[in-house]
Formats: structure tokens, sequence, C-alpha cells
């Protein structure tokens, strides 16, 4: 495997390795962008939300894998 | 002879742009621990390459030509879906579910094959570490270029403006080079752990900045942004046991080899 295959298969598998995590980001850099940009919260709100939204990503992410 | 005046803004854009030096060089000694050096420092130079050519070429039209808000974001978002992968792996190892391994016993015995093929062990360039420290360094760089452009022109003394800069960027690399030695005894999920928070905490922060956030105290927002992290990651591992606890008792093999977990 070439140097540039193998470069293109770790880009795929970082970007595509976890959909739950990626789509999750996407959505809230939108949510708070599209927020920010409407004005319906200001300041430390947005950063606040931010974060929550992050938790919630990573709590999603974890729950495919916790044991039943 | 520098006037007081002058010496202020030495001062100022030492003090700013320290803040700054600390952020990235935090994110290169991440790399640099993590994946390894090689990497790390040629993301790095990168950075520093392209920021050279955008200050020679701009001058002080950086200010008003450079997108930093987009930067940010950009920057944020990559460095959140990096950083989260990396905590959701270390939270799993925590919880118990994916198991710890014995990286250092597994090193040496892929040293000792690679020896036995008569292959030299060699620590090629990892693109996601390289391109991390890049943009980092990039985005932190066109930061103090900023901070010493707008003080410099304040008191017209861009020159003191750098000449702080630049000891800032001896005092971070300086104090860098001597707690790097400590760090890399530190054991493996440890520091993927400590190193997934503070990705996803600058990440969040950066890109919440870019997206128009007002962060309480700025860049002093930082550690509350990680600890936040800490906390819920903390709550996260509780509650990933409680449930292998009761997979255990209904008989369900909890715990998958590292790698089954993404």
């Amino acid at each position: 495997m070439n140097r540039l295959t193998a470069a293109v298969i770790s880009a795929y598998h970082f970007v595509a390795g976890d959909a739950v995590i990626l789509c999750g980001i996407a959505a809230s850099f939108a949510i708070v962008g599209v927020l920010a940009h409407m004005g319906n919260i200001h300041g430390a709100g947005l950063g606040a939300l931010m974060i929550a939204i992050v938790i919630v990503v990573l709590a999603l992410s974890l729950q495919r894998e916790r044991p039943r | 002879m520098m006037s007081g005046q002058l010496w202020g803004v030495v001062v100022a854009a030492f003090l700013a742009s320290l803040v700054e030096f600390v952020e990235a060089y935090t994110i290169v000694l991440v790399v640099g621990v993590t994946t390894n050096w090689r990497s790390a420092l040629a993301g790095a130079g990168a950075a520093m390459v392209t920021l050279a050519v955008l200050v020679t070429a701009l001058g002080t039209a950086l200010v008003r030509l450079v997108p930093i808000d987009a930067l940010r974001v950009g920057v944020g978002a990559l460095l959140v879906l990096y950083g989260l992968r990396w905590l959701k792996k270390a939270i799993l190892r925590y919880a118990g579910i994916t198991a710890l391994h014995d990286e250092e016993a597994i090193y040496e015995a892929e040293l000792a094959r690679m020896r036995e093929r008569g292959e030299q062990h060699t620590q090629g360039l990892d693109p996601v570490g390289t391109a991390t420290a890049f943009k980092s360094v990039l985005l932190e760089g066109i930061e103090v270029a900023f901070i010493v452009i707008t003080f410099g022109a304040q008191a017209s003394g861009v020159g003191a403006a750098a000449l702080g800069a630049a000891a800032a960027c001896v005092l971070v690399v300086g104090t860098g080079v001597l707690v790097r030695a400590p760090l890399e005894r530190v054991p493996e999920n440890t520091l993927k752990f400590v190193v997934g928070l503070m990705l996803t905490g600058f990440g969040t922060f950066w890109g919440g900045e870019g997206l128009g956030a007002a962060w309480p105290g700025q860049d002093a927002a930082i550690p509350v942004v990680i600890g936040t992290y800490l906390a819920a990651s903390s709550l996260l591992v509780l509650w990933l046991k409680r449930g292998r606890t009761a997979a255990r008792r209904t008989g369900i093999p909890a715990v998958v080899e590292d790698g089954a977990a993404r």
C-alpha cells in the first residue's frame, strides 16, 4: 500500500469512524451558529449551549457501546 | 532607549501573547507525547512557515484580510472531533468495557518482531497529528500577529510589541521542554483521557468564539470548559460501569478487545 492510499484510508477512518460524533458536532456548530446569527441567545449562553450539546453527543456515542 | 509607553507595549504584548503561546504549545506537546514528536514539529514548523509567508505578504493588512472567526470555527470543529474520539476510547477503557492494554509490552514486542525481520523502527509522519499541530499553531500564531499589529499600531511600536511576543514564545517553549519528560511517563490511558479533554475543551472554546460566544473571563474560561468536560466524563464512566455490572449479572460478556469500540 503506498503512502497516498494509506493517507486516504486514514482520513476516511478519521471522518467516518464515528458517525454519531461527526453528525453531532456538525449539528452543534450549525445550531449555535444559527442561534448566534439570529441573536436569540447571547454571549456566555452560546458557550454553555455548545458544551451541553457536545456532552450529549459524547453520551449518545457511548450509549451504543454500553452493555445492556 | 525605550519610553515608558513602549515598555508598556512590550509588557502588554508579552502577557497577551503568553496566553496564545501556551494554548498553541499545549496542543503541540499533546501531539508530540501521544503521537510522535516528528509529526508535532512538522505540523508546528509548517504552520510557522505559513504564518511567516502571510505576515510578510500582508503586513499590517493581515488584521483586515484573514477571516479569523471562520478559522476559529474550522479549527475548533476539527479539534472537538479529534478530542471526542480520544475521550470516548479512554472512557470505555476506564469503564472496563474496552480492555486496558499494556502498551509498553505491546510496543516492546512489536519492536522485537521488527528487529527479527531486520526492519528499522521509524516514527513516520502521522497525518492527523501533523494537521492538529499545524492548525493550532497557525490559529494561535495569527492571533499573536493580531496582538503585535494592534498593540504596536496603537503606540507606533510594532517592534516593541514583537519583542514582547518573542519573549513570551521563548518562555513558553523553554518551560515546555522542561515538562516534556515527566509527561512522557504518565500512563497511556490517563494521557489519552487528559488529551481528549483538552482538545475538546480548546475546540469548544475556539469554535464558540468564532461563532460569537462571549466566554466569561475570555481565555480564563478554558480551564472551566475543560473542568466541565472532566466532570461529565467522570459521570459517563460511572454510568457505563453500572451498565457493565448489570450485564455481568445477566451473564453477557461486557469486555471487548480494543478496536472493536470506535
